[in-house]
């Protein structure tokens, strides 16, 4: 098992989740056994068995093995519902429950041999309790056998020809894999003479010997490697050791932790209505209090968060092994360099990045970093280096992947995508540089020349880039030919609540993230320059597009016609506020009217119509009972960026 | 009368080996074959008791020549001989129908045994 220690924390937290889906359909099937319901808690069931059997956990996998089962019966109709059947589900769960917790911590946990055989009986129908139950034989092959595993699949073949096999000791999985010594046991129902199934067993080829094994006798697991160990199904009195660690963890159901923070998110929004009732009244007492009611919702929201937030660890965990690997599979010397791995994100999340994060590094691996003689032309170091980070910034989760590989060359990807037909030559014409890296993006472009089985299959980038729209996320690239390229994926860190700057522009009450926010500074309007009509100033020698949200959001802007009319003479001369946003590298200037002040803000997620507005992130209800839209300062970036842009370009 | 075997292997050393040790035991070996192709030739003629079936060989290999000659004949009986490693090739030569596997490097007992067993 030593290999697999960096895969346990992984191993529990799935397990936990399949376990929560078992607990909540269990739940639900005593209600009523709907065969969806049945089908989603057999696939968790067998997922387990999976996982546990191939990590090792034989217990576990033998506990799963048999509800399998007994679901399998229940949605083939072989077994009706019952409330008993009901229970010895919910009894399962939480026997699974403290298995894991066992094992999680260490100790040996054993499966409760007498749930098993109740599990067992309870799979029985009724009619076939007549017929032969469960007749058990010891298999043993001769010492040396060669392929064991194909002699174990052509007894089992044999037995299943006669009968139904109920069960193997080791699971089934461990005899194809060869995890067994030289004997396994298989419980099989059948109606055939317990003599004539040896006779036939006997006739296969390097089987030494075959004994039926009484019931009450309890089976022995041997296994390759560990046959000091005493059997964990040795345990006669067969209960979990509860011990004092299982009070230790709690589950909570995910949706209630959700719950938990929208109402520390009413707390705060009621604490600013409160501070600003009081305001009139002057009190000190007042004021004492509520600050000492801020810093306890602070510290309250603090735990929840806390209780939702796991290391980003438990995904770059499996990087490592991977890259060795794939880049001996591709003859390749690649150094993989991870930093930031206890940043810590929402678990949500981190289920769901794993998968693009696998595709992002296999194509690092397999385009990205070249051949070492390739390298060494190059003047490169022979090793390639692949750099994985984690960082919080800005109130995001920033997670880059970058290779000092050959980079990707814009002229290329426009040639292969009008190849591929993805785009048209006329579009690419119009493409710039940084539009045409956009395009890896893109479904159906792959720019593999030749596709391997590593990647560039030519599905994949877009499939990226989707799973992290979905997660509100975003990703992009950039690249230097014969340098390297580097993915940056944004990620929210699904704070419900962070602190926000209230600005007004035009009676609009505006919130902005103060994670996004450069800084503010006060500018006369002599200072606005143009480029191609679009205004900039220029800020320490740094050109910052200047951007109106009421033309950005299709309104007149009185104050600001002025700035944009391409004489310059006209301007008026004044004072101007600007907030400057930043977002990565690139920033944009919005004129404000007022600076209302700093408070924290809790973000709702804004239905229907108004979810896809661009620019805009979520809403606000303000202490005064307001709502007030909250500014998303990448895309308002990007816009000021493209203008900018352009305007550079056609000079 | 003493079994008819036929051997099926692409490399004359294993061909040897295994006749030795086949007709050893008194059963007797009516024909070699090199390849799957020129196996399923051979059981045409020479329609043996038992085919000893090499899985890795040129031309033809020995799950596609088992499909040929059980076309031919469903009742034969073809022993695959297979190299280490072998697994998966072994467990689909079983489920096409072959009757038992040996596993090279040969152990006398275990051919002969093999043989005894299907005939």
């Amino acid at each position: 098992m030593g290999g697999q220690e960096e895969y346990r924390g992984l191993f529990f937290s799935e397990a936990r989740e399949y376990l929560q889906i078992l607990s909540n359909y269990a739940l639900q099937l005593e209600k009523n056994g709907d065969k969806e319901i049945l089908a989603e808690m057999f696939r968790a069931a067998h997922s387990l068995k999976g996982m546990s059997s191939t990590i090792g956990f034989h217990d576990i996998s033998l506990l799963t093995h048999v509800m399998e089962d007994l679901l399998e019966k229940l949605r083939s109709e072989e077994l009706t519902m019952t409330t008993e059947i009901a229970d010895l589900f919910f009894e399962c769960v939480e026997h699974l429950e403290a298995l894991l917790t066992l094992t999680e911590l260490g100790e040996e946990g054993y499966v409760d041999e007498e749930l098993l055989q109740r599990l067992s009986m309870a799979s029985n129908t009724p009619e076939e309790k007549d017929i032969k139950v469960h007749t058990g034989l010891k298999v043993t092959l001769k010492p040396n056998t060669p392929m064991k595993s194909v002699r174990a699949y052509m007894i089992l073949s044999v037995l299943e020809g006669m009968g139904d096999i109920k069960e193997c000791v080791p699971p089934i999985h461990d005899i194809e894999e060869e995890r067994f010594d030289t004997s396994f046991i298989v419980y099989i129902q059948t109606e055939f003479d317990i003599d004539e199934i040896i006779s036939r067993l006997i006739a296969i080829g390097d089987v030494e010997n075959v004994e039926p094994i009484i019931h009450e006798e309890i089976p022995v697991l041997t296994t390759n490697g560990d046959k000091d160990k005493k059997e964990s199904l040795n345990s006669r009195n067969g209960t979990v050791k509860r011990g004092r660690h299982v009070e230790k963890f709690v589950r909570v159901e995910a949706h209630r932790l959700d719950k938990m923070m929208n109402l520390v998110g009413e707390l705060v929004i009621n604490r600013t209505t409160l501070i600003q009732v009081g305001k009139p009244l002057a009190s000190r007492e007042l004021e004492g209090a509520l600050e000492e009611l801020g810093r306890i919702i602070q510290t309250l929201q603090n735990s929840v968060m806390e209780m939702r937030m796991v290391p980003i660890k438990q995904v770059f965990d499996q990087f490592p092994r991977m890259v060795r690997k794939l880049s001996n599979e591709k003859g390749k010397k690649i150094e993989l360099v991870i930093e930031g791995e206890t940043t810590e994100l929402d678990r949500s999340i981190v289920n769901q990045i794993s998968d693009p994060m696998v595709h992002l590094i296999r194509n690092s691996v397999d385009h990205g970093i070249e051949s070492p003689q390739e390298r060494r032309n190059a003047k490169k170091d022979e090793t390639g280096l692949i750099t994985l980070s984690a960082c919080h910034e800005g109130g995001y989760i920033f997670i880059r992947i970058s290779d000092n590989g050959r980079g990707m060359n814009p002229i290329h990807l426009k040639e292969v995508a009008i190849k591929k037909g993805v785009i048209t030559k006329e579009e690419a014409s119009r493409l710039t540089d940084e539009e045409s890296l956009e395009l890896v993006f893109r479904a159906g472009l792959s720019t593999a020349e030749e596709v391997t089985d590593i990647s560039g299959r030519g599905v994949g980038m877009d499939v990226v880039r989707s799973v992290l729209e979905a997660l509100n996320g975003s990703i992009s690239v950039k690249t230097k030919e014969g340098q390297g390229t580097t993915f940056e994926m944004r990620l929210p860190l699904t704070l419900a609540i962070v602190e926000g700057l209230l600005v007004k522009v035009d009676d609009n009450i505006y919130v902005v993230p103060i994670e996004s926010i450069r800084e503010n500074i006060v500018m006369s309007t002599q200072t606005i320059k143009r480029i191609q009509g679009n205004p900039v100033i220029l800020v320490r020698n740094e050109l910052i597009p200047i951007l109106s949200l009421p033309r950005f959001f299709g309104e007149e802007d009185k104050n600001f016609t002025a700035f944009s009319e391409t004489d310059s003479e006209h301007v008026p001369l004044k004072e101007i506020s600007l907030m400057i946003l930043e977002s990565g590298s690139k920033k944009v200037a919005i004129p404000v009217d007022e600076f209302i002040g700093q408070q924290e803000i809790v973000i709702k997620s804004l239905g229907g119509l108004l979810r896809d507005i661009p620019g805009i992130a979520g809403a606000t209800i303000l202490g005064d009972g307001h709502v007030a839209p909250i500014l998303d300062a990448n895309t308002l970036v990007h816009w000021g960026d493209l203008h900018v842009q352009e305007g550079v370009d056609s000079r | 009368m003493s079994k008819r075997v036929l051997i099926v292997d692409d490399t004359a050393f294993m061909r040897m080996m295994l006749k030795t040790i086949i007709t050893g035991k008194g059963y007797s070996v009516v024909g070699e074959a090199e390849d799957g192709l020129d196996a399923i030739e051979k059981y045409k003629e020479l329609k043996p008791d038992i085919v000893t079936m090499d899985i890795t060989m040129p031309r033809m290999d020995g799950i596609e020549s088992m499909k040929g000659i059980l076309e031919i004949d469903p009742n034969a009986k073809i022993i695959v001989c297979s190299a280490m490693g072998q697994k998966a090739l072994v467990i689909e030569a079983l489920r096409l129908g072959a009757k038992d596997f040996i596993v090279k490097p040969f152990d006398a007992d275990r051919v002969v045994e093999a043989i005894n067993r299907i005939s």
